[in-house]
């Protein structure tokens, strides 16, 4: 699961050419800046088609979706 | 995408529909200025440029109709002028600089030969602006950002000579062909599902300031707000806040900013639930981020305030909202009908540029082209071009919606509440005062009324003394008879002297029920000289009702003066006949009594019906309607060569002024005789007999008399007071139209002594409405939301009333009078209080209060609120109406009746269509012959007919088929463009699902088989069948004549 939702974001979300480092479960990626809202949004969809689940917009927030490894957990909670 | 036709995304579709609406209109010019500090080196700027544009196809791209559908091509090379301007040898280069931009900005774009205009202006040797003008149609704010970054670029590259490494910038046709991708799989139907679902909830959108949406122009003007550094730092602290931190910061800002947007809409439209419109990006992908053109889309996001909605449960369900939008906000998923549900825009832009140029830093400014499409009434946008920290709002505002006054004020109501939101999210939005220090300080010059009257007068202590100057003058008249104003007095006297002998003292109530009569003159002014209150009743009072008064009024006594009293009346309460205690008056002296009365004291008790059933009684006390007469006189000089007519039934404190005003000034009193009050005729007869000059009218009585037959022969006539109703301009009209009278407009409760609003209706001053009026003398009035703040100016609020003339409250009803007489929370005494109206009114800009029908009176149909008397007011307006009720029926549809001519139903409902939101126009329409009035001249709303209401809504409407070869023609086109089987001659385009992507199929197709040059514009223009293929017509004509 992680792994799947990491080559998502490398290979269509990043925007941010330059970034230094690789990558991670724990980056934040809010934060960082390496996703925007509707980049976020972006990545919900995602996650919604591939793990077959769904995320109301009550659920969509910072807590859930932090870095790669809180986006697994919420999904595991489904 | 050289050289090839292609078709236009959704949103660049509806741009071009916008545009042909408004072909002359620069409202889709974006113009970005860069003002940069440095030494720019032209030769080496026009080549970067010229870079830039073979680099970027969007650049080169034109835009022209191919068969009827719009299409864009990129040419290979583009015809275009770099201007250099030099302005820096003037004297003042900038505002040199100003004045050509001012004119620049509204540059008409040649579609079909090139879409920017840019210019570089040199101010000082290190001092250039550098203005690019793109129309909206190949740009969007993002794409200005990267197209200002990559100039830049350019230029360092021009400078170093390294021009050859530059690469093209990705193609917009990605984008072109992104969309079509979606469209073609139905990766957008969860998305348009979601909108579709959406969009049944979506209400009408608000009337800012309650400003009607009429056909609007493209003529809009920008303000820009700073909101400075220590407030920006408090917003983003505020986003910091928990249950408030989003996702990311622009995100949390733009929940915070939407927040404040709604919650400042509803406050100045009153509407619960809307929906505002913002853009998305809509760079998905990566690529995207860097190509240039036009993605943005709307979307309506929607929120209801519910009541006592704070901004941090406000906040809480924009967060979903949004959320929901941005997953939703897919490319293409817009439509028409979403972006018709708002004429609010919200624009986040949260692109700062790279605030350099060449490595010197720059100044952004967005230009406004002074238009912008007409749908929006106002746009908003938050930004920070320069990444100062300190955020910046941009107030689009239509001029015809926002003039000039409004302008400067709407932006300051916005900052009343987004600072309430900072200083406390908890805070109910209800209760943020939004009125500006300079409208209170308005308002207070407007309430500024005070007038010093003579100290300790009672109700007849000018009466008292005018006997004195005229005794020997007639007072009254009643039918033959006729009392000289020294006969009035004494017999007034000998009726006190009696009281007095009773041990009738200072408050005591004295109830009549008396017909008009010289003796209903005489008793009534005899308990005011015993000290005593009196009661009106009316003399047709059923029993129940009547004892329920006596007894609740603690009535001493009661007088009457006809034989309709019942025997338990006369029984249980002690009561006098005039006729029997006439033959015994002889017996009292004639002679003033004395009495210590204080102008606090009641002199008269009215009782309204209350709305629980319960009539109630209201305690007017001598200095309030003292002042109320002493103003009158001010405002309206009479003398003994003045006629009187009384005929408002006592009941009704309008008879208090009546009653006492003219014989304090000398003038005559004619007593209509019982009855006559409702007899025209009759009113007619008494004025030219006794040559009466002044008179009062409810409007709708007024209305029946204008029509009466020999109406203009009463000549004598040089005044007519209204009240009791909202006054139309077509009854007012009329009464011009007979009589050459001056109509004065009076106002107010019986809990404020009568009147406490006035307003002379001027011929030339109806075309903008009758409204009640400034406050009278001592009189301040205040419009409040349900907090007690102060509403601006144009908003509005319910009314209330303080000052000299507010009652004392209501007779044994505490809690009542609690409720209704309350602090006066604006006045130093903490003693006074303010009478609570239950009527809804607002300012104009000069300072008159429109009335706005009762709180009580507006309903709420599908969850929008309706005042029913607007819609009255707006069919009273249509040729032929007279005067109209409008009601609800069981089945929740608006009923129009009305009186006058009757006229066709799509005549009224096109004369509504052009006033009235859609949601306020009645579904059946009654005329009758009249209406049937209360004894009070009002219009009894209870005895409207109710039958047969419900067939006459089922009665299919019969489509009307096309009448000649043109119709048909159109008819087939309409018909083949919104697929549906038959369209009657009469349907109006919209209501039939008509929008502007089918108006340009429509057009385009008439266009190739009339072979005629048509606009879109006409299919709104004659929104039917029948006036399309008349205008056609007429076209046709006009060029076989030429």
């Amino acid at each position: 699961m992680e792994q799947v939702i990491l080559k998502y974001i490398n290979e269509q979300l990043l925007f941010d050419n330059e970034m230094e480092e690789d990558l991670d479960s724990d980056t934040d990626l809010l934060g960082s800046g390496i996703l925007d809202s509707l980049g976020m949004v972006q990545l919900i969809a995602f996650v919604e088609k591939e793990f077959m689940v769904k995320v109301p917009p009550e659920d969509m927030v910072i807590e859930n979706f932090m870095n790669v490894d809180s986006v697994c957990a919420y999904l595991l909670s489904k | 995408m050289d050289n090839t036709y292609l078709s236009l995304t959704q949103n660049q579709q509806l741009l071009w529909i916008g545009q042909d609406l408004n072909p002359e209109s620069p409202m889709y010019n974006m113009i970005m200025v860069y003002e940069i500090k440095d030494a720019i080196s032209v030769s080496h700027f026009k080549l970067a440029f010229q870079k830039l544009v073979e680099t970027s196809d969007v650049l080169r791209s034109v835009f022209m109709e191919k068969e009827g559908i719009p299409v864009q091509i990129c040419l290979s090379n583009i015809k275009y002028e770099l201007d250099v301007i030099d302005f820096s040898s003037e004297e003042h280069p900038l505002e040199t600089y100003k004045t050509w931009e001012k004119e620049r900005v509204k540059f008409h774009f040649n579609l079909s030969q090139c879409l920017f205009d840019c210019a570089l202006i040199k101010l000082a040797s290190n001092h250039f602006m550098w203005y690019i003008n793109q129309h909206h149609l190949i740009t969007d704010g993002y794409s200005t950002t990267i197209l200002f970054s990559r100039m830049s670029q350019l230029y360092e590259k021009a400078l170093s000579n390294t021009m050859d490494e530059v690469e093209m910038f990705p193609s917009y046709k990605a984008f072109l062909d992104h969309t079509e991708i979606i469209n073609e799989q139905d990766g957008g139907l969860e998305a348009a599902t979601y909108w579709k679902e959406k969009q049944s909830i979506f209400p009408t959108a608000p009337e800012l300031y309650h400003k009607k949406d009429t056909l609007l122009s493209t003529n809009s003007k920008r303000i820009l707000v700073n909101l400075g550094m220590e407030r920006s730092e408090r917003i983003n602290e505020l986003a910091n806040a928990k249950g408030i931190k989003g996702w990311s910061l622009d995100l949390t800002l733009y929940n915070i900013f939407l927040t404040a947007l709604f919650a400042y809409v509803y406050r100045i439209s009153g509407q619960e639930s809307f929906v505002i419109g913002s853009p998305t990006h809509n760079r998905t992908k990566k690529s995207f981020r860097d190509t240039l053109g036009f993605f943005v889309e709307s979307f309506p996001i929607y929120a209801k305030i519910e009541a006592r909605e704070t901004f941090f449960s406000l906040i809480k369900k924009i967060q979903v909202e949004s959320n929901a939008f941005l997953k939703n906000a897919r490319t293409g998923a817009s439509t028409v009908e979403m972006s018709r549900a708002y004429n609010v825009l919200y624009n986040y832009i949260n692109t700062g540029n790279g605030t350099c140029f060449n490595n010197k830093p720059v100044c952004t400014s967005w230009v406004h082209p002074g238009h912008m499409d007409p749908r929006h009434h106002l746009r908003f946008h938050v930004h920070d071009f320069d990444n100062t920290g300190s955020i910046k709002l941009y107030f689009d505002f239509n001029t015809k919606i926002f003039d000039t006054d409004l302008q400067d004020i709407a932006w300051r109501h916005f900052l009343k509440v987004l600072d309430a939101f900072i200083d406390n999210p908890n805070q109910a939005i209800d209760t943020v005062s939004i009125a500006t220090d300079g409208e209170i300080a308005k308002i207070e010059s407007w309430n500024n009324t005070k007038v010093q009257y003579p100290r300790n007068e009672t109700l007849l202590t000018k009466f008292e003394e005018q006997v004195q100057k005229s005794p020997e003058n007639t007072a009254l008249i009643f039918e033959g008879e006729k009392l000289s104003y020294k006969d009035l007095d004494e017999k007034a006297n000998q009726v006190a002297h009696f009281l007095i002998s009773k041990g009738v003292n200072c408050n005591d109530v004295i109830a009549v029920s008396l017909n008009r009569s010289l003796d209903m003159m005489v008793y009534i002014y005899g308990i005011i000289k015993a000290g005593g209150a009196y009661l009106p009743i009316d003399t047709e009072t059923p029993h129940k009702r009547l004892a329920f008064i006596l007894k609740d009024a603690g009535v001493k006594l009661l007088f009457y003066n006809h034989d309709e009293i019942y025997e338990s009346i006369t029984h249980d309460f002690h009561t006098v006949s005039t006729e029997t205690l006439n033959t015994n008056l002889h017996q009292f002296p004639i002679t003033t009594p004395s009495v210590e009365l204080s102008t606090n004291d009641l002199a008269y008790i009215i009782y309204t019906s209350g709305s629980t059933g319960k009539p109630k009684g209201v305690k007017c006390h001598h200095e309030g309607i003292c002042n109320r007469l002493h103003w009158m006189n001010d405002d309206y000089p009479i003398s003994n060569n003045d006629t009187f007519i009384q005929k408002t039934p006592i009941t009704f404190d309008v008879s208090v002024w009546e009653l006492f005003w003219p014989l304090q000034e000398g003038a005559r009193l004619v007593v209509e005789i019982p009855n006559g009050h409702k007899n025209p005729e009759q009113l007619v007869r008494t004025i030219r007999k006794h040559k009466v000059t002044n008179i009062h009218f409810v409007p709708s009585m007024l209305n029946v008399f204008v029509q009466t037959e020999g109406i203009e022969h009463c000549i004598s006539l040089t005044r007519i007071f209204c009240s009791g109703e909202s006054l139309s301009v077509a009854v007012v009209q009329k009464t011009f139209e007979k009589l050459d009278v001056e109509v004065h407009n009076l106002y107010g409760p019986t809990e404020a002594s009568v009147d406490v609003t006035s307003w002379h209706c001027k011929k030339e001053e109806l075309q903008h409405g009758i409204p009640i009026g400034k406050p009278v003398a001592n009189t301040k009035l205040y419009i409040l939301d349900p907090a007690l703040n102060r509403l601006p100016i144009g908003v509005i609020g319910e009314l209330y009333i303080a000052g000299k003339q507010v009652a004392k409250g209501y007779l044994n009803r505490e809690g009542l009078t609690k409720e209704r007489f309350v602090k006066d929370i604006f006045s130093k005494n903490p003693n006074t209080t303010m009478y609570k109206t239950g009527d809804l009114a607002r300012y104009r800009q000069d300072g008159a209060i429109e009335f706005h029908g009762r709180l009580d009176n507006q309903i709420k149909l599908r969850g929008l609120r309706i005042e029913l008397g607007e819609i009255e007011r707006q069919l009273e307006n249509i040729n032929g109406i007279s005067q109209a009720i409008v009601a609800v029926d069981d089945d929740a549809n608006l009923v129009a009746f009305y009186v006058g001519v009757q006229v066709d139903e799509p005549l009224i409902i096109k004369g509504l269509e052009e006033r009235l939101p859609e949601y306020m126009v009645p579904q059946i329409y009654v005329h009758l012959d009249g209406f049937e009035l209360l004894p009070s001249g009002k219009v009894d709303r209870k005895k409207l007919p109710r039958t047969n209401l419900r067939k006459d809504i089922e009665k299919p409407k019969t489509k009307i088929p096309p009448q000649n070869e043109i119709e048909e023609i159109v008819h087939d086109v309409w018909v083949d463009v919104l697929k549906l089987e038959v369209i009657g001659v009469n349907e109006n385009f919209i209501r039939i699902g008509g929008n502007s992507l089918s108006a340009i199929a429509i057009t385009s197709r008439l266009k190739s088989i009339l072979e005629l040059d048509m606009s879109i514009t006409d299919v709104f223009n004659y929104p039917t069948i029948s006036s399309y293929a008349n205008n056609i017509e007429q076209t046709i004509t006009t060029l076989l004549n030429e």
